[in-house]
């Protein structure tokens, strides 16, 4: 089972896809048995997630963790104090970190459809401010199921556009939503290998709250 | 239709035409199919791209010549079947010269709003706005006062925004508002405050005082010598700040930010997908934070600076010439640092781009983008 929509589902399941997507993936989904054995096993694990916290790792953590494998360390230069914080590298612990590996991922994953739970998209009403309200405390954890809602809305608003902007701004704005996108992929990919990363966290939390706001405002001034 | 694409772009971009009556220059266009005078709103012509390059071309050309108040196309019935060939037909059609000056209250602020040519808000020491347009013969310039803001635009015969070079004098202490889908903006000498954005024009502001917020979607965003906070954003272009005084958020999503001899104590800087470059003394205690996902961060570090610097590029890679020690690569890298006593705090990341640490003058400015454009004034 590998066809163009397997890898699309849970943008469905979480209301990510455009219209026309959409509407496509449920028609592949009435002729695609593997597809829809797959989507109701998304469901599934969806909804035992919403049982489940997430607790958010300490602020401190990386600190312990640093002293007690004790990696860290200063360099000095002439006038200049210097402290270069570890990069984190495996040395000969294979075994341990694959099986680390494997739970973070499994954790990540059941975070990932928890979160896209408990904030399900809600952006529907956010493009019609040219400013949104101040939703930074809610993204505190990086949230991508609701940063694909919230791409998806504005891909939406785009799409009710088309034939009312000039195609090269309508153009212009889904080059850049889709950059956004892949920037959201990015931090998916790269928060399911460290999820405790706090600075991870914090940067794409506020990178994205801060793209999708300057997207919306830019959608408000296109008229969209 | 490209040698009448041809042809028109010849005479829009011939020198300056005469401000006083002159003869109109005829166009002659190869034949086309006709449209009925009385419908609108036809089916698109097969050649409707050509028209509308036609358009977009003559928008260029026109930004760099005088209105050209001259030029008459004669030739294939344009349909106004899209809001370009609209805009069309009021950039090239015969132009007329509108001019007006009003006495407002203190306090009154400006709001214009076009759909394309060019705005221009321009401060002067007199306590009165003088507003200078040109437009379409058929159109008109609409100044109104309501509820404390003075309202200029240019109309068409039915009402919507049309076409037209609105050049607005404003009193030192007007804020002014100003909008526009395709304008280009201009802003000169205002003291009491901006607020602009276009479409797809680019939008520049000189000498002001006061908060600005300077807004484009496809134009370029440029900011020079302004005292007062700014707030400058493009989503597909540069962002350029040089020589301002006061707080700065620079955003983007796929364009660059440069920042140049600013003197700011607070300093947002991010885009997606372009890069972020930084050439400014750092003031004390001041917060500096530039980002770009796939960008690179290049930022020239006086001498003597005392600055908490902490670096983080997750992908990407860190070069730093200031500090030989702390160079580095990899994923997690994250370095920090202080470079004299300390004090202000500047905070680089990058995802997956390259992080530059120069000494300043080891650090040339890029080149600026093309001149701001000259004021209506001087044109004359």
């Amino acid at each position: 089972m590998n066809d163009t929509w397997t890898h699309r589902l849970s943008e469905y399941l979480d209301g990510g896809l455009a219209p026309r997507e959409r509407d496509a993936c449920e028609r592949h989904l009435e002729t695609c048995a593997d597809c829809s054995d797959l989507l109701a096993g998304l469901r599934a694990v969806k909804e035992r997630a919403r049982a489940l916290m997430d607790p958010p790792a300490p602020d401190d953590l990386w600190a312990g963790i640093a002293t007690r494998i004790g990696t860290a360390g200063s360099i000095g230069a002439p006038g200049e104090r210097i402290l270069a914080l570890p990069r984190r590298r495996p040395h000969g612990i294979w075994p341990a970190l694959a099986a680390a590996a494997a739970t973070v991922v499994v954790a990540a994953g059941v975070a990932w459809f928890a979160l896209g739970a408990r904030h399900a998209p809600s952006a529907a009403g956010q493009l019609a401010g040219a400013q949104s309200s101040d939703t930074t405390a809610q993204l505190a954890t990086f949230d991508a199921a609701r940063v694909d809602g919230e791409i998806a809305q504005l891909q939406q608003a785009l799409d009710r556009g088309q034939g009312k902007l000039d195609p090269r701004t309508v153009a212009v704005l889904e080059k850049n939503l889709a950059l956004i996108r892949q920037a959201a992929e990015d931090a998916r990919r790269a928060l399911a290998q460290d999820p405790a990363n706090r600075e991870l966290q914090d940067y794409f939390v506020s990178t994205m709250h801060s793209k999708l706001d300057l997207m919306r405002r830019a959608s408000a001034m296109a008229g969209v | 239709m490209l040698a009448c694409v041809l042809s028109v772009l010849v005479l829009a971009t011939a020198p300056a035409v005469p401000t006083t009556p002159a003869t109109p220059v005829a166009l002659t266009a190869p034949a086309a199919p006709a449209a009925p005078a009385s419908e609108e709103r036809l089916p698109l012509p097969r050649d409707l791209q050509e028209l509308v390059d036609l358009a977009r071309a003559l928008h260029e050309a026109l930004d760099r010549t005088p209105p050209p108040s001259a030029l008459v196309i004669d030739g294939p019935s344009c349909p106004a079947a899209s809001w370009e060939l609209a805009s069309l037909a009021g950039a090239v059609g015969p132009q007329v010269r509108s001019e007006t000056t009003l006495t407002v209250p203190r306090g009154t602020t400006l709001e214009v709003n076009t759909f394309s040519g060019t705005i221009g808000a321009q401060a002067w020491p007199r306590n009165e706005v003088r507003i200078v347009a040109h437009h379409g013969r058929r159109d008109r310039l609409l100044p109104r006062v309501q509820n404390g803001t003075l309202f200029v635009t240019v109309v068409s015969r039915r009402g919507e925004p049309a076409f037209g070079d609105v050049t607005v004098y404003v009193p030192e202490w007007m804020p002014v508002r100003l909008s526009s889908v395709e304008s280009r903006i201009d802003i000169d000498g205002v003291q009491a405050g901006v607020d602009a954005g276009s479409v797809q024009g680019d939008v520049v502001a000189r000498q002001t005082r006061g908060a600005i917020q300077v807004h484009s979607i496809e134009g370029l965003v440029r900011v020079l010598d302004a005292r007062g906070r700014v707030s400058a954003s493009s989503v597909n272009n540069l962002v350029r700040l040089e020589r301002v005084v006061g707080g700065i958020d620079a955003e983007s999503v796929n364009g660059d930010i440069q920042l140049a001899d600013v003197e700011s104590a607070q300093v947002d800087a991010s885009s997606v997908n372009g890069s972020v470059f930084f050439l400014s003394p750092f003031q004390p205690r001041g917060r500096y934070r530039l980002a770009s996902h796939n960008g690179n961060l290049r930022v020239g570090v006086p001498r003597g600076a005392d600055v908490d610097v902490s670096v983080r590029s997750f992908r990407g890679a860190f070069q730093n010439d200031v500090t030989p020690p702390a160079r580095g690569r990899g994923e997690a890298g994250r370095f920090v640092f202080t470079l004299g006593g300390g004090g202000s705090s500047l905070e680089l990341q990058s995802f997956q781009g390259l992080i530059q640490l120069l000494r300043s003058n080891e650090l040339p400015l890029p080149q600026a983008p093309r001149p701001p454009v000259a004021t209506e004034e001087e044109n004359k």
